[in-house]
């Protein structure tokens, strides 16, 4: 053995820390023991009853026809695509989070970028049964892939922004699987290796893929890591643009808007970021990892929500000045509709939450207050639906023709299937929570092993290499 | 500790030194490759910057790959539209041309990050070799903790260089914690 | 990824700004020559080419603003060098510059906007817009961009000087305090301010998209200008102590990531334009893509985005100051065409609604006129602070020995 390095004993408190670092995060999953027991049980329990709610509704909904939910003439576009679109908006947080904040080494992602990207996944499940239900027919729903000589003979309209949505949210679901998916192949690794039962040893072996920590494999590992975390980051731009597009390449007033691109992707970023902190407030004090997912970043998330909101806030402007600079008399009676029409309470609302509320995380006191901010986030969640609603409903119903204006609620089928979705979601990342690691644990290593300092160890032959170099 | 054989035996991986740094690590992969050995290799539980350059590993095929499949997906989106819409059954929508390009732009977009992403995953995991669930170092003495705490350095028994007892004492002069030999046929 | 220590590069001498006055003073005088052959040919031709040279030297001026709110705001490491240079691009003495050469827009205002004609036949739409197009309030306006820009620009640039000399760190943060709503208020007046001056051109067209696409215009200009300052004299004290692999890195990034921008805002724009073919509305890209001004496009389009973007994507460029430095100034230089394609067809207007392509004696005459003014106002500004703010935490360690 080696003689002792002076320098080790800086290390001792390293390798527990590596060590505890695994049994913080890793063991969560392999030690059911360790679980917060009702607190796991309580939400899941909640998420698992909506998700029958949700099973019901969509079997009525198959069984019956998209007659049972409130769309009329002439709001065609009702509760379906208003979730739809305020599920992908949530999912884009999760994206950001990991992507973007890898791109600029910004080391606080580390401990929420796992639980942000399985958050993405899960919102983008969500937001899928929407359209795909809305088209009435959801079992030739492979009618959208172009996969059109043998079965029609025809071909999608790829000048449809409709179609654009099918290849972007696919695309996107795909790409953020992928990058989930290589992002836990170490982390698999670590709980095959730390597992003591069988079947989580053969379970995560398999997923693991083998993987055993070759420099050779992390080199290409993360050179295939970053490049996925570059290609994710415009990506996210583009799904949310594409959704955007739904609304803004058509004539109706409130959805031709050239400012609906960036406004919608801001929208998704501020409204992920609510989602994230509504799971991450709680579950860091249910499982102890205040250490891991700490104060700076609550604190970092309140500040991009309050970005964020304030761009969507200046989005909100700008079509008020538009309408009136315009001078176009129907983007006028559209904005004077929403304003002042029987729709007025969803548009004052949605300022007061989107608006008004957030503005209080300009003081640090409250961005470092979790109860607050809890609450906050819940106003974003309500402003940023009711941002939607405004956009579908007000700007259907009341159309060019005012003999065919009408009024647009939603069923009882309606709020079945969207309270619905948010107990197939709450199931889904409580499953996940107890079954994945949550954390990426090899990053928060990696950002361990920097912060404990890096200090060569010496012995003759790696003097000798030095000598070597530097001839 | 000592069982080290000292004839060449073929059912000899290689030699395996542990360390408990990844400082250590790094140091000891530059010394190793300044000393010559070529069938090197590291293991450590978190991307350690800058042990696969020590062992002179520079490849950049991965990030090529994906610029490639890129392009490709680039082209099969444009080409998609462009086949269905204005070869195979054209179609007068609103009075916009077959070739709408600018509207052709979403789908080539996703398409080239689709084709992109699966370049990087499939390219990255063939490269390595994986899915393999079982290789010799997995006998290596505590590998288990090599995705845990520890760092492990193994000079392989098909490197030139290899010399059992030579390389044993090379590997101990690296202020390694332990070094054992690993073997082709698991005998614990 | 580690906290590689890089070496300066051995200094060459110190950066020396004061040759750019002449450089300027040249320019002045070629452009204002120029620019009198115009008034010669026609009053509505050098006024309204005239607008160009101001749009192009504006966009820089609120470019170099906008950074230095960004810089106070998110305090990166990244924008620390750059920093004064942003100060006098964008500084108060430069804003009270422009605001003066903003003066002939005012005299041309009738010749270059039709909407200030009184006497036109009735066109609805125009009357709907009155209450916001009007002479009056117009000016108004005008009065309450400058005010707020030159305030807040000073205050800003007076607590950076001071934390020079009083090493008091509060500073930076009275500083984050101001900058943070500021940028706010920026982002709401460069909606209405490029909405009055560049939009109300055609006065019938109109975009919500235009704020959010003239702040991607100006972080680009000032970020590739800002560049192009910093990396002329990477060899030059004191830069040469900051220019590392690290801050190139960075700034290519930032630059790469505002040309995704550029791409993307400008493709959003032009996709719901052309998807829609509302009539008021396409006539704005009919113009732009008329005679040979769609071949200006494809060029604007293949140079502020294609080129810069592979050439940004590769790590190498970004690696070294002097392929960096040629990014830059492409960037930069390919604004004159961009801005030229944004303003000029506007006015080109030939015979049954077409456009005609050409560029006007004036065109060339007040880019120059404008511009050897704000390059000499640049230069007299950048030589009378320390080139790097001294006391800032985030410059390298030792920097501020060397200078002092």
């Amino acid at each position: 053995m080696a003689p002792k390095n002076p320098l080790e004993e800086t290390f001792i408190e390293g390798e527990q820390s590596y060590a505890s670092l695994d049994r913080a995060i890793g063991d969560i999953v392999l030690d059911q023991k360790r679980q917060p027991g009702l607190k796991w049980w309580v939400p899941f329990a909640i998420g698992f009853t909506l998700l029958q709610v949700m099973m019901l509704a969509l079997t009525v909904l198959v069984f019956t026809g998209t007659g049972i939910w409130g769309i009329n003439n002439p709001v065609g576009w009702g509760f379906a695509i208003i979730n739809f679109v305020w599920w992908i908006g949530i999912g884009h947080a999760g994206t950001l989070i990991s992507a973007i904040l890898l791109l600029f080494r910004q080391q606080w992602r580390n401990s929420i970028n796992r639980f942000a990207e399985a958050m993405t996944i899960f919102a983008v499940m969500c937001a899928g049964i929407f359209p795909l239900m809305h088209t009435g027919r959801p079992w030739v729903a492979y009618w959208l892939m172009p996969i059109g000589p043998d079965t029609l003979r025809m071909w999608p309209q790829f000048r449809s922004p409709l179609v654009w949505d099918v290849f972007a949210v696919s695309t996107y679901f795909t790409v953020s699987a992928l990058f989930w998916f290589i992002g836990m192949i170490p982390d698999f690794a670590t709980l095959r290796d730390r597992a003591t039962k069988v079947f989580p040893k053969v379970a995560f072996g398999i997923v693991s893929m083998g993987w055993r920590g070759a420099s050779r494999h992390w080199h290409r590992y993360e050179q295939a890591y970053l490049i996925l975390a570059g290609l994710s980051t415009p990506l996210v731009l583009s799904v949310h643009s594409i959704v955007s597009l739904d609304f803004a390449v058509s004539l109706i007033p409130g959805w031709h808007a050239t400012i609906f691109p960036p406004y919608f992707v801001a929208g998704a970023v501020y409204a992920g970021f609510a989602m994230v902190l509504t799971f991450a407030i709680p579950v860091r004090k249910w499982y102890a990892l205040e250490h891991v997912i700490t104060m700076k970043h609550i604190e970092w998330m309140a500040k991009i929500m309050l970005a964020t909101g304030l761009f969507v806030f200046y989005g909100y402007l700008t079509e008020v000045f538009f309408a009136f600079y315009s001078g176009v008399e129907w983007e006028r009676f559209m904005m004077m509709n929403r304003m002042t029409g029987p729709y007025w309470w969803a548009y004052w609302t949605l300022i007061f939450c989107n608006g008004l509320v957030p503005q209080i995380l300009w003081s640090k006191k409250i961005r470092q207050n979790t109860a607050i901010l809890f609450v906050v986030c819940m106003f974003v969640s309500i402003g940023m639906w009711l941002e939607r609603f405004v956009i579908v409903v007000t700007s259907l119903h009341r159309d060019f023709l005012p003999s065919s204006w009408g009024m647009y609620f939603g069923t009882v089928w309606d709020w079945g299937l969207y309270l619905g979705t948010i107990g197939f979601f709450t199931f889904l990342m409580f499953l996940f929570m107890r079954f994945l690691p949550m954390i990426n644990i090899f990053e928060v290593k990696e950002l361990f092993s920097r912060m404990i300092g890096a200090k060569p160890a010496s012995s003759p032959a790696v003097a000798k290499a030095e000598v070597g170099a530097h001839e | 500790m000592s069982e080290a054989t000292m004839t060449h035996d073929s059912k000899v991986y290689g030699y395996l030194a542990e360390f408990e740094s990844a400082d250590g690590l790094l140091a000891a992969a530059k010394a190793t490759h300044a000393e010559g050995y070529a069938k090197v290799e590291a293991y450590s539980p978190f991307p350690v910057h800058g042990v696969s350059e020590a062992l002179g590993f520079h490849e950049a095929k991965v990030p090529w790959l994906i610029f490639v499949s890129g392009v490709a997906g680039a082209m099969a989106g444009i080409g998609l539209q462009w086949w269905t819409g204005s070869v195979d059954y054209p179609m007068n929508v609103g009075g916009r041309p077959n070739f709408a390009w600018p509207q052709f732009i979403p789908v080539t977009f996703e398409c080239t990050v689709l084709f992109a992403a699966f370049g990087a995953v499939l390219g990255m995991l063939a490269l390595n070799g994986l899915p393999r669930p079982n290789h010799p170092i997995f006998n290596g003495k505590r590998f288990e903790l090599a995705s845990q705490d520890r760092f492990f350095l193994c000079i392989e028994s098909e490197d030139p260089k290899f010399e059992p007892t030579a390389t044993r004492r090379f590997l101990e002069t690296l202020n390694a914690h332990a070094v054992s030999e690993v073997r082709h046929d698991d005998e614990d | 990824m580690s906290h590689d220590h890089h070496e300066p590069l051995p200094a060459q001498g110190k950066a020396d700004f004061g040759k750019l006055i002449p450089v300027g003073g040249i320019m002045l005088l070629v452009g204002g020559g120029l620019s009198a052959v115009a008034y010669g040919q026609g009053q509505a031709q050098f006024f309204q080419s005239y607008l160009f040279g101001f749009v192009f030297w504006m966009l820089l001026t609120l470019g170099c603003y906008g950074l230095v709110l960004l810089h106070h705001t998110v305090r990166g490491q990244w924008s620390v060098p750059l920093l004064r240079i942003w100060e006098a691009g964008g500084g108060a003495t430069m804003l009270i510059t422009m605001a003066v050469l903003f003066a002939p827009v005012v005299l041309g205002l009738s010749e270059i906007y039709h909407w200030t004609d009184k006497h036109a036949p009735f066109d609805k739409l125009l009357e709907a817009k009155r209450w916001w197009l009007n002479d009056g309030f117009f000016i108004l306006r005008q009065g309450i961009y400058w005010f707020v820009w030159i305030v807040t620009a000073w205050i800003l640039k007076r607590s950076s000087l001071r934390e020079d000399k009083t090493r008091d760190t509060n500073e930076a943060i009275r500083r984050t305090n101001i900058s943070a709503p500021s940028i706010l208020l920026f982002l709401l007046m460069v909606t209405v301010c490029w909405t009055d001056w560049v939009m109300s051109i055609e006065a019938h067209w109109y975009s919500t998209l235009w704020g959010a696409l003239f702040m991607v215009y100006q972080g680009l200009m000032g970020l590739a200008f800002g560049t192009v300052v910093f990396l002329t004299n990477a060899r030059k004290e004191p830069y040469n102590l900051v220019v590392n692999p690290k801050i190139t890195k960075d700034l290519g990034n930032m630059m790469f990531a505002f040309t995704m921008l550029w791409g993307y805002l400008t493709i959003s724009q032009y996709l719901i334009i052309y998807s829609a073919n509302l009539p008021e509305e396409t006539t704005y890209y009919v113009f732009r893509t008329d005679n040979s001004w769609n071949l200006l496009g494809a060029f604007v389009v293949l140079f502020s985005f294609f080129v810069p973007f592979l050439l940004l994507l590769a790590p190498r460029i970004k690696a070294a100051a002097n392929t960096l430095l040629l990014t830059a100034a492409l960037i930069f230089v390919v604004r004159i065409f961009d801005v030229f394609w944004l303003v000029a067809p506007a006015f080109h207007h030939g015979e049954a609604a077409r456009t005609t392509f050409g560029v006007r004696i004036g065109d060339v005459g007040s880019l120059l006129l404008v511009g050897g003014v704000w390059i000499a106002v640049f230069a007299t500004q950048l030589r009378k602070a320390n080139l790097l703010p001294l006391h800032d935490p985030r410059l390298p360690e030792g920097v501020p020995q060397h200078v002092a």
